[in-house]
């Protein structure tokens, strides 16, 4: 299902791991100042690391691979007490002493997204809307698209659900390309629909922590329809042949009202007969759930 | 016509709650209340700060919308809320206190803050349903309505430069 990722402690945790396995890095592990670094590292996300994040987010342009890469051995190493130019300087120590360089066991882009997903559902709801346009374009892969909805359907994070369709919807193509991959790799999009399915067969009550699952698929699946339904960078034609894809597969009544909101929020840009005939199918005598059909009803009196 | 809340059968005053879709207020295969009210507490309401707007009269709706839509994109989706009365937040023993918050000088002042965990979220749901209430939906062509006659008054929440908003005066 969703990749989970670690949490910015446990990606340094996970690093530290790594390198500690790493017999060229023992080195490293042998300097006290190492040992200091690792207790205090927590730390650096309320230090040093909120500057770059407004420098990330702030960017008129993507940040280059290599300025990720600088950012990101600062960031793992940086600790209150250490200057930055000491930590340079440390890091060039170490690199030279040892003449190789530090591994990331993530791809930079990922490491990055990932944080910048995170900052972003923990700003404040007021605040979401100036970061998004910037985060989005970090956002570069199916993993990321999925930690999005992971983050837009926890029950800690306030006004989730609009703040993760307003992300998702400014990624664009990226949504569209993402599912499509993953449903040729036979993950993502047809993962969801297969979980949803399975979960539904097994006639899980919402006593049973499955019940839980199955909500929070819903969720997830209703955020991705109607994301991108609003996303303004995907042509009218490409979101609507991407929603009306899922409607055989769509068996529960929140997939489905999500599609009919979607292709009523395309009905500036979409010919209405073509909204019209693809609502129609909820309004056939293959629609069991009645409230569905009002629904569809309700939507076609609205066109 | 700009819509009313008599035209959503909301009586005076009410809390609103904007939820993410009414069909989260109809969550299908529900074998009791309990069970619809469980479902719908969990897409409701998050665990703590969750966010109410009192209104009073249809410009305090007006600016509960602008409010919530400066946060969304596109911002004039449709509007799907239910409403709760204060006795029936006080009932479950919610506490809630007027915090400033948004751009819109008017929601500024009908802005709540309410403390809710998941227990007293489901009490709520299931004693407002025991009260037959539906979930309402201000339609998308009367959020534009709404937004574009705020935008007329120099709402802050729609023109961010606007030298001076009609609509705290309303």
């Amino acid at each position: 299902m969703t990749t989970k990722w670690p949490s910015l402690y446990n990606i340094g945790d996970s690093q530290l791991s790594k390198k500690n396995k790493d017999q060229d890095n023992i080195v490293a592990f042998q300097d006290p100042k190492f040992a200091e670094i690792k207790q205090i590292k927590t730390n650096k996300y309320n230090g040093c690391f909120s500057s770059y994040r407004k420098e990330y987010c702030m960017a008129s342009e993507p940040i280059s691979f290599s300025e990720i890469k600088s950012y990101r051995k600062e960031y793992c190493m940086a600790t209150e007490p250490v200057s930055f130019s000491e930590i340079k300087q440390y890091i060039s120590r170490q690199i030279k002493n040892d003449n190789r360089k530090i591994q990331s066991i993530f791809s930079d882009y990922e490491f990055l997204g990932s944080i910048l997903i995170k900052d972003y559902f923990q700003e404040h709801p007021n605040k979401r809307k100036a970061l998004a346009q910037n985060v989005a374009k970090h956002i570069t892969s199916v993993n990321l698209v999925l930690e999005v909805l992971d983050w837009g359907t926890s029950r800690k994070i306030r006004e989730g659900f609009d703040a993760t369709v307003m992300l998702l919807a400014e990624c664009g193509n990226v949504i569209i390309s993402s599912l499509s991959s993953l449903a040729r790799r036979g993950l993502g999009c047809e993962v969801l629909v297969t979980d949803l399915m399975i979960i539904c067969s097994n006639h899980v009550r919402a006593t049973s922590p499955d019940n839980k699952d199955l909500l929070v698929l819903e969720e997830k699946w209703e955020i991705l329809i109607k994301s991108i339904a609003c996303s303004s960078k995907i042509s009218p034609q490409k979101r609507f042949d991407a929603i009306i894809k899922l409607i055989p597969n769509s068996n529960r009544r929140l997939i489905k009202t999500g599609i009919i909101d979607a292709l009523l929020i395309m009905e500036d840009e979409i010919d209405i007969q073509s909204i019209k005939s693809q609502l129609e199918y909820f309004l056939s005598d293959s629609e069991h759930d009645e409230y569905v059909k009002e629904y569809a009803k309700e939507a076609m009196e609205d066109m | 016509m700009l819509p009313t809340l008599e035209d959503f059968g909301v009586p005076t005053p009410a809390y609103i709650r904007k939820i993410g879709a009414t069909t989260h207020w109809q969550q299908e295969d529900c074998n009791s209340q309990q069970e619809r009210a469980e479902k719908a507490a969990a897409r409701i309401f998050k665990d703590g700060i969750n966010s109410l707007y009192l209104v009073k009269s249809d410009q305090d709706f007006y600016a509960t919308i602008v409010a919530i839509s400066a946060n969304r994109n596109p911002k004039d989706q449709n509007f799907d809320f239910i409403w709760i009365t204060e006795e029936e937040l006080k009932e479950i023993g919610i506490s809630f206190e007027l915090v400033i918050e948004g751009a819109c000088l008017h929601s500024q002042k009908i802005h709540f803050n309410a403390s809710i965990d998941t227990n007293a979220a489901c009490k709520l749901c299931e004693n407002i349903m025991s009260k037959n209430r539906e979930a309402k939906r201000c339609k998308r062509k009367d959020t534009k309505e709404i937004l574009n006659h705020l935008e007329r008054l120099g709402c802050k929440a729609i023109v961010s430069k606007s030298p001076s908003c009609e609509c705290q005066h309303l």
